[in-house]
């Protein structure tokens, strides 16, 4: 039995291979190359060193975060709004909201930044609209802030977050609603105290992919605002393809930067997920 | 419980309409010459006409639908055969698996094209081949995707108990998996897959810089009629959108034959 | 116990793997440097040698150790083995930059050699040759100036003279012909007339308006030369940027600078009011755009002269073809082609005709703007510009 049991790791073999190729061999050479002055030379923290004292840096890893937590909270709950709503209504109208929503979750980058600049720039439709009919919110609206950035992030945010999610909407059994129903609770009831406790962990995984995915969106943001709007991807890229010279040890050790980040998000929400779990059975 | 419906198809509206006003934009700004004002002026559909009869454009829609299939088939084998084990026989290794599957988000775009160029570019073997390098580059790509996709499918239904009546009935642990488990999965995996072709057909950075945009996937054909006509490139972005919604519901359509089945059975009990 | 057992084997074993392959391939990196020197050294005396070998080899160019030598084929024989090529592919070198397109259709109805082209920048360009080596796929790019002087130092690239090497000014030209400009182009105002009611023909006008103006990316070339013209408008010099980031300091605080890029699409939706390119991309801009009236000014108090230097890559797969290129483009036909689009030839012996003049810039617009003859101080000037910029301007903008 032991033996029949170690046989089944050779299943996770072709999983590793791909991954050591083309993800951790890569990641490592960046990680090392951090650690290496831009100028020549051997092991050194004089990259982080600039990150953490140069305004720029501090500037984007600050706006990165907020926009990143912001778009991702916004995002996840229109998520599981729409996800709840789409596991209530079943047949056609699911099918049809889910394929509008893989859809739309290739419209991004710069076809993405080119339809808002259409919609809200500064010759956009909605200004120009806010002008005739005097709704100064529009007329005034800025795109190219933090706050129009947000705007843009939320809208790819949501499809993305709305279809891992309902999947995991799926498999609330039927039977739960109905005991609670029996039993005499409320509909909002069996939502608050059993369906959304028991979906957390997914619901928790999907905003860490939200968080993430927002940190690394780049080719949006990079064409409303240029380099113009300090964000984390933008410096490290920046870094690597600037016009007077690529410093791929600064750029190295901001993707490190980066990378710590998203792992400190989700060894918080594993933790988080671990604190929940305490009270919920979900095999009963 | 029917008031209740109206007010989750209410929600449904409000999400498909705000998801659904850019790329109404950008179809009507396709269709007009000119749109300076509140309404557009002078209605055409040059720009249309232009991309049917580009064959490049036909070209770059057939590269990107190639360079999907391997990826994502290699991908959810992979990602597929690795959580099975993990959740089965060793749920400690889950953790850990995950890791390595968040870890593509923070080295997208430059940094991962850079690095695995760098890394390869010297080795004379098959792995310097540029196509590898891409494919190999968007196997880790949408590694996240699809292991969180399958994650959450796993968790949904009851593993562990699944494989014991299985092979209770008799049936082997790799028989037991591929025709108990993948069916019970599948919308997840085909859910995944979706956005993965996604994430692909919507690739820029990878492609320009691991294979040059001599390799012209759909996105850089795209940039490259964006630096000279906006609305010629809003024409070619309706007409992806279009493709890809063809797509989908086509394996949408197959799937939901599948699942009407499963939906019969289930209710019978 | 046996899963601890498990993942720290797992574990081990992986970082064994990873750190045995990153010694090894920094081992590799500090051969292939060793090896690339002692080649410099023999090519002087393996030159009359590999002549013989590359001319019975053309097609395997990529896999010659030593560099081909140019400089002592003919003309013909160039064109000859340039057909023999069939294509060219850039870095760079775009349609709609300084009307490149024109070129590559001449030279492909001429030669019938076909081409591709990657667009980047500078950097990336030379970064390109570097990373791919002996497994080149690029031919020839088009580099800012500063960057020829680095592209040789690197030993990226490969000489040719041209049948018009004479006809080039010495500062235009790498001793050896690794490199050389055909073009310059002045620092110009890209004015949407529909929308801003008093277009600016100076930077002391655009001081005054009340139009968002774009310079583009800020790493890039095009937006450090306009920062430093802008310099040079308000009193200042290479040394002295204070000028420049008083003005756009002033700017920022009025919400004045747009921070899109200055490319076409973003002038034909009219984001961009005003926008400081270079004279040989507002030509073509201002020549494709039907959706408004636009005008291109070259400001009279503050413009500067920056060249465009042509390199071929050292490990290029059509070196030939890439050598015919260069030919073409500093012949009189490729002269006039980039003229058209509002650039300036560096062959002393080619005058603008008149009635391209009409269509682009006279040469006594082009007479106010201030060459940048010194690449180093040039290349020290941008750096400046660029940190400035990151830490006075940036922190206003986007708020």
């Amino acid at each position: 039995m032991t033996r029949k049991k170690y046989g089944y790791l050779l299943a996770l073999l072709p999983f590793f291979v791909v991954a050591l190729m083309y993800e951790i061999i890569p990641l490592s050479m960046v990680l090392i190359k951090s650690f290496l002055p831009d100028e020549g030379g051997s092991f050194t923290l004089v990259n982080y060193k600039i990150i953490f004292t140069k305004l720029l840096y501090q500037r984007s890893i600050y706006n990165s975060m907020k926009i990143s937590l912001i778009s991702s909270l916004a995002g996840i709950l229109i998520a599981v709004i729409g996800a709840k709503a789409a596991h209530a209504i079943k047949g056609r109208g699911k099918v049809s909201f889910m394929l509008i929503l893989n859809m739309v979750s290739n419209f991004a980058g710069i076809p993405l930044a080119f339809a808002y600049m259409i919609l809200l720039g500064n010759e956009g439709v909605l200004v120009h609209m806010g002008h005739y009919l005097g709704i100064a919110s529009l007329e005034k609206f800025q795109l190219y802030t933090s706050f129009g950035m947000s705007i843009v992030y939320i809208y790819f945010q949501i499809p993305l977050a709305t279809l891992l999610l309902i999947p995991s909407f799926d498999a609330l059994k039927k039977e739960w609603s109905e005991s609670a129903q029996l039993l005499g609770g409320t509909h909002s009831l069996y939502w608050r105290k059993i369906a959304i406790p028991v979906l957390m962990p997914e619901i928790l995984g999907t905003f860490c992919i939200l968080f993430a995915n927002a940190l690394a969106a780049y080719a949006t943001v990079y064409a409303l605002m240029m380099s113009d709007f300090p964000l984390l991807p933008v410096e490290i890229a920046s870094n690597y393809v600037g016009e007077i010279q690529t410093r791929p040890g600064l750029g190295g050790a901001l993707s490190v930067v980066m990378m710590s980040i998203i792992a400190v998000m989700i060894t918080l929400s594993n933790i988080l997920i671990k604190k929940l779990q305490k009270g919920v059975s979900r095999r009963g | 419980m029917d008031k209740t419906k109206k007010y989750e198809r209410i929600w449904i509206l409000i999400i498909m309409i705000y998801l659904l006003i850019p790329l109404a934009i950008t179809m009507v700004y396709s269709m007009f010459q000119k749109w300076t004002k509140v309404l557009p002026e002078k209605f055409s559909l040059s720009g249309y006409g232009a991309v049917f009869s580009d064959k490049l454009f036909l070209y770059a829609v057939i590269r990107s639908i190639v360079m999907c299939i391997i990826p994502i088939a290699v991908t959810t084998v992979i990602v597929l055969l690795a959580l099975f084990v993990a959740f089965v026989y060793f749920p400690g290794l889950k953790k850990f698996i995950q890791m390595i599957c968040m870890i593509p988000y923070s080295i997208q775009g430059v940094i991962l094209s850079v690095s695995i160029l760098s890394f390869y570019v010297s080795v004379n073997n098959i792995f310097s081949n540029r196509y590898m390098m891409l494919c190999g580059a968007y196997c880790v790509i949408i590694l996240p995707y699809m292991f969180q996709g399958i994650y959450n499918g796993m968790n949904a239904i009851e593993m562990s108990t699944l494989m014991e009546s299985a092979q209770m009935l008799g049936a082997g642990g790799m028989y037991a998996f591929f025709r108990v488990i993948v069916p019970n999965i599948a919308t997840s995996i085909f859910v995944s897959a979706l956005l993965a072709m996604g994430i692909i057909f919507g690739d820029y950075v990878l492609v320009r810089n691991l294979t040059g945009t001599a390799f012209e996937n759909m996105q850089i054909y795209l940039y490259q009629i964006m630096k000279t006509d906006s609305v010629k490139a809003s024409a070619v972005f309706v007409i992806i959108m279009m493709i890809t919604f063809c797509i989908t519901a086509a394996v949408f359509s197959l799937k939901g034959k599948e699942r009407i089945g499963h939906h019969k059975k289930r209710g019978r009990k | 116990m046996k899963k601890r057992k498990v993942i720290s084997l797992l574990a081990m074993f992986m970082g064994i793997a990873v750190f045995s392959t990153a010694c090894g391939q920094t081992a590799q990196t500090q051969e292939g440097a060793d090896t690339s020197k002692t080649a410099q050294n023999s090519d002087a005396v393996s030159t009359a040698a590999s002549n013989v070998s590359s001319a019975g080899n053309a097609s395997n160019a990529g896999s010659a150790s030593n560099s081909i030598d140019l400089n002592s084929m003919t003309l013909d024989q160039i064109t000859q083995k340039a057909k023999e090529d069939k294509e060219v592919d850039s870095v760079g070198m775009p349609d709609s930059w300084a009307n490149w397109g024109q070129t590559w259709k001449d030279i492909n109805s001429k030669y019938g050699i076909t081409h591709n082209d990657s667009d980047m920048s500078s950097t990336e360009e030379l970064q390109m040759f570097k990373t791919e080596g002996k497994n080149a796929t690029k031919d020839i790019g088009d580099v800012g100036q500063a960057f020829g002087p680095q592209a040789v130092s690197q030993d990226l690239v490969l000489s040719y003279k041209t049948s018009h090497w004479d006809s080039v000014p010495d500062w235009a030209k790498d001793k050896d012909g690794k490199w050389m400009i055909a073009y310059t182009g002045a620092t110009t105002f890209l004015v949407n007339t529909d929308l801003v009611k008093t277009p600016p023909t100076s930077w002391a006008d655009m001081e005054k308006g009340d139009y968002k103006v774009a310079i583009g990316d800020i790493n890039g070339g095009t937006a450090q030369a306009a920062v430093i013209a802008s310099a040079y408008a308000f009193g200042g010099s290479l040394d002295n940027l204070d000028p420049a980031f008083t003005f756009w300091t002033k700017l920022a605080k009025a919400k004045r600078i747009s921070t899109l890029d200055v490319k076409q699409q973003n002038f034909q939706t009219g984001e961009v009011p005003v926008g400081v390119i270079w004279s040989f991309t507002a030509i073509p801009y201002k020549n494709a755009i039907t959706q408004y009236h636009l005008k291109a000014t070259i400001p009279s108090d503050g413009s500067i002269l920056s060249g465009y230097a042509s390199v071929i890559n050292k490990y290029a797969p059509h070196p030939y073809a890439a050598a015919l290129a260069r030919e073409y483009i500093f012949s009189d036909a490729g002269e006039s082609n980039l003229a058209s689009s509002g650039a300036i030839p560096t062959r002393t012996d080619v005058k603008i005709p008149k009635n391209i003049q009409d269509a682009t810039f006279s040469t006594a617009d082009y007479q106010k703007s201030v060459p940048m003859k010194d690449t180093n101080a040039y290349e020290a000037a941008c750096k400046k510009v660029v940190s400035r910029w990151q830490d006075e301007i940036l922190p206003l903008l986007g708020q």
